[in-house]
């Protein structure tokens, strides 16, 4: 799944970490949803979109 | 937010912590101290009574139980991917284990191999340290996929 992870927290001046963090995950799994290695969980993916105030729609896309 | 229990906690390198290690794997480390104390008392002491003997034989079952309690309760710490590298890990290592075993009582059904330790399957020990290194290599080649 194609995602815009990477994009809006570097905009935010975010670190992986800092990331993992806020989201109660490992940097290592931060990396692997930004690589696109990793689809994250449902419940992830609502957090994801609740921290960066923006519909899942609008951070996740699946590919074609 | 709480932090995640992360597999390099209880690894060597930077990240190390003797607390996290001892927490997770303190109960393995009671199991196989127990099983070395067990095969010594039993040698010595061939004249006791079976149930006494089966006691002794079957107590680092008990420890064992206590370690795979706290490995579920590691594994429900940690977030999703890192639950799915170690849950495929030890899915690697079962199977893997199993495959082994089954593979030596097949060579033994044949008589070709002879091998004279192996007779009755791997034992404790053979079965913990293919269990150990089965796990070791999967999560290396799981890890691998999410680097």
């Amino acid at each position: 799944m194609k995602n815009r992870l990477r994009e809006l927290r570097t905009a935010r001046e975010w670190s992986q970490a800092d990331l993992a963090e806020q989201t109660g995950v490992s940097r290592q799994t931060v990396n692997a949803i930004e690589t696109e290695r990793y689809d994250p969980s449902l419940p992830l993916a609502f957090k994801l979109a609740r921290l960066f105030k923006l519909p899942i729609e609008e951070i996740f896309e699946p590919e074609k | 937010m709480n932090k995640p229990n992360l597999p390099e906690t209880v690894q060597p390198g930077k990240h190390y912590s003797f607390r996290a290690d001892m927490k997770l794997n303190i109960w393995a480390i009671v199991a196989v101290l127990l099983a070395v104390v067990s095969r010594i008392v039993l040698d010595r002491h061939q004249d006791w009574s079976t149930p006494l003997r089966a006691a002794v034989a079957l107590s680092p079952l008990l420890p064992s139980l206590l370690y795979v309690r706290s490995v579920a309760r590691w594994i429900r710490g940690m977030d999703e991917l890192q639950r799915r590298i170690q849950l495929e890990a030890c899915l690697f290592a079962m199977i893997g284990t199993a495959f082994i075993t089954t593979a030596l009582s097949m060579l033994e059904g044949v008589g070709g191999i002879h091998i004279s330790r192996l007779q009755h399957g791997l034992g404790w020990e053979g079965t913990f340290a293919s269990v150990m290194l089965l796990y070791i290599l999967g999560n290396l080649i799981v890890n691998r996929r999410f680097k």
